[in-house]
């Protein structure tokens, strides 16, 4: 394993470009940044984390629970409105839609919490402190 | 292998022989039926508009996605000319209309066309000036856009109360001008979602991570829009289901009891919403041109087969007809973009505005 220590901004994203040019794996590439840096994400080629699929999932869920209260509340107090039949989808939609967002939303923010590892601040500084650095760390597969 | 190009020249030329071309489509008496024209009308309309009114908001905001896209997507200006031509050889369709036997302040023939072929007129002209302004790198590019938008807007939503919402009068409903300049700006991105698609090979090998943003962006643009779309569509229905008044609902009811046109409503649901909703859904699609340019097409099938169910009823069209006249228009579009750099301006062109 390889590790590399840059003190600038501009270094940091020379020193990775460089690796990645020499013919490094971005997938062996590991970057410990004390800011957001998007132009090494896009040299690292952007690999997705897997925080886009807790909103996905929320909001399908809550799309579902959505149309499952909908129609579980009115086949429980069949009450005819406005001469519509009793499980009539279109305002139940709405319903769903909002439920998709909430659902979606609170699973974004749970899905950040359980990545970030928080609000334990255990894991944060699994690999050593580096404040106000950017650290670069290449996996050779020798010396682990 | 040597291809058609036309000029500023010639296009005067070509644009005449399109319009002569539709002219002869619609009233050669081929067969009967007297919708196609007005279709491909409403549809080309928005379409046209619709990609430079994109442009013009990529131009507004800063959009980087429009740097890579100007010249093809504002090689379609000077086909903003074909709206009012059109217009005026729809005159002997009038009587489609049911306005047209009784005649009120608001619809009646002579001001119907005035106003339709003023607003048609002012939208070409603040386009010209955006597009030249734009191609030039003029720093009074956004003034010009935001004018040329107020003039798509205005004109949008004219189309749809005037154009189309009045084949039904009196049935009346306040968001169909919103829901047409969306649809317009909707449509237009989805012509730009083709361009890409289009575009030639050796412009797209080799593009740097960074470059293929355009694509991403308008695969973003189409994702959103199809929400939007789908928010206002549901928007009006809901209201129309839930009043449940006759004279609002037989609209939908007239056009959902038949088998076309309730297959048509489907088709367009499914084209417009669902297929760019879930076809878009993840990062890989965004960046293919494959698949955005599939999507970019639906969509366009789409919102035809959605106007197709707006004046079908009212107006039976032969499908052979409106099918040569809307291929001719595409390919005549397709061969503006052909001749870009001879119909449009470059950047070192001396101002002339």
């Amino acid at each position: 394993m390889a590790r590399f220590v840059c003190e600038s901004r501009e270094e940091f994203l020379e020193r990775l470009r460089g690796l990645v040019d020499a013919g490094a794996d971005p997938q062996t590439i590991h970057v410990r940044m004390p800011f957001y840096v998007p132009e090494a994400m896009q040299i690292l080629g952007e690999r997705p984390d897997r925080l886009r699929f807790f909103p996905l999932v929320g909001g399908i869920a809550g799309f579902g629970s959505g149309l499952a209260l909908t129609i579980y509340s009115v086949l429980s107090w069949p009450i005819i409105v406005g001469g519509k039949p009793i499980v009539s989808l279109p305002p139940f939609l709405l319903i769903g839609y909002l439920l998709t967002i909430l659902f979606g939303a609170v699973g974004s923010f749970a899905g950040f919490l359980l990545l970030a590892r928080l609000p334990s601040g255990r894991g944060l500084a699994a690999d050593g402190e580096f404040p106000e650095r950017f650290i670069i760390i290449v996996e050779t597969g020798e010396g682990e | 292998m040597t291809t058609v190009t036309m000029s500023r020249g010639t296009f005067p030329f070509y644009l005449l022989v399109l319009v002569v071309a539709l002219a002869f489509f619609e009233y050669g008496g081929l067969v009967a039926g007297e919708g196609a024209l007005l279709l491909t009308l409403v549809f080309w309309t928005a379409l046209l508009q619709g990609v430079i009114a994109a442009a013009a908001v990529a131009d507004l905001v800063g959009a980087r996605w429009i740097t890579l896209l100007r010249r093809q997507i504002l090689a379609a200006y000077p086909l903003l000319l074909v709206s009012p031509l059109l217009l005026i050889l729809l005159v002997p369709r009038l009587d489609l209309y049911p306005w047209a036997a009784t005649p009120g302040q608001w619809l009646n023939a002579p001001f119907f066309l005035l106003r339709n072929l003023a607003l048609l007129l002012a939208v070409y002209g603040t386009g010209r000036l955006y597009a030249r302004r734009s191609l030039r790198g003029d720093p009074r590019t956004p003034a010009s856009a935001v004018i040329y938008l107020f003039a798509f807007v205005t004109s949008q939503t004219l189309v749809a109360f005037d154009w189309v919402m009045s084949l039904e009068y009196p049935w009346i409903s306040t968001l169909f001008g919103a829901y047409f300049f969306v649809e317009a700006l909707y449509a237009g991105l989805a012509l730009a979602g083709i361009l890409c698609f289009l575009l030639p090979l050796r412009q797209r090998e080799g593009l740097a991570a960074a470059e293929v943003r355009p694509l991403r962006d308008i695969g973003l643009l189409l994702f959103g829009f199809s929400v939007l779309w789908g928010g206002l569509f549901f928007a009006q229905y809901l209201l129309l289901w839930y009043g449940n008044l006759p004279e609002e609902v037989q609209f939908i009811a007239r056009r959902l009891e038949s088998f076309p046109l309730r297959a048509l409503s489907v088709f367009f649901l499914t084209a417009n919403f669902l297929a760019p909703f879930l076809g878009l859904l993840g990062r890989r699609a965004k960046r293919s041109d494959r698949v955005v340019g599939a999507v970019a097409a639906l969509v366009l099938t789409g919102l035809f087969a959605e106007r197709l169910f707006f004046i079908l009823p009212v107006a039976p069209m032969p499908v052979g007809i409106l099918l040569v006249e809307n291929i001719l228009f595409f390919a005549f579009w397709l061969l503006t973009v052909h001749s870009r750099e001879q119909l449009l301006p470059t950047a070192t062109e001396r101002s002339i505005d």
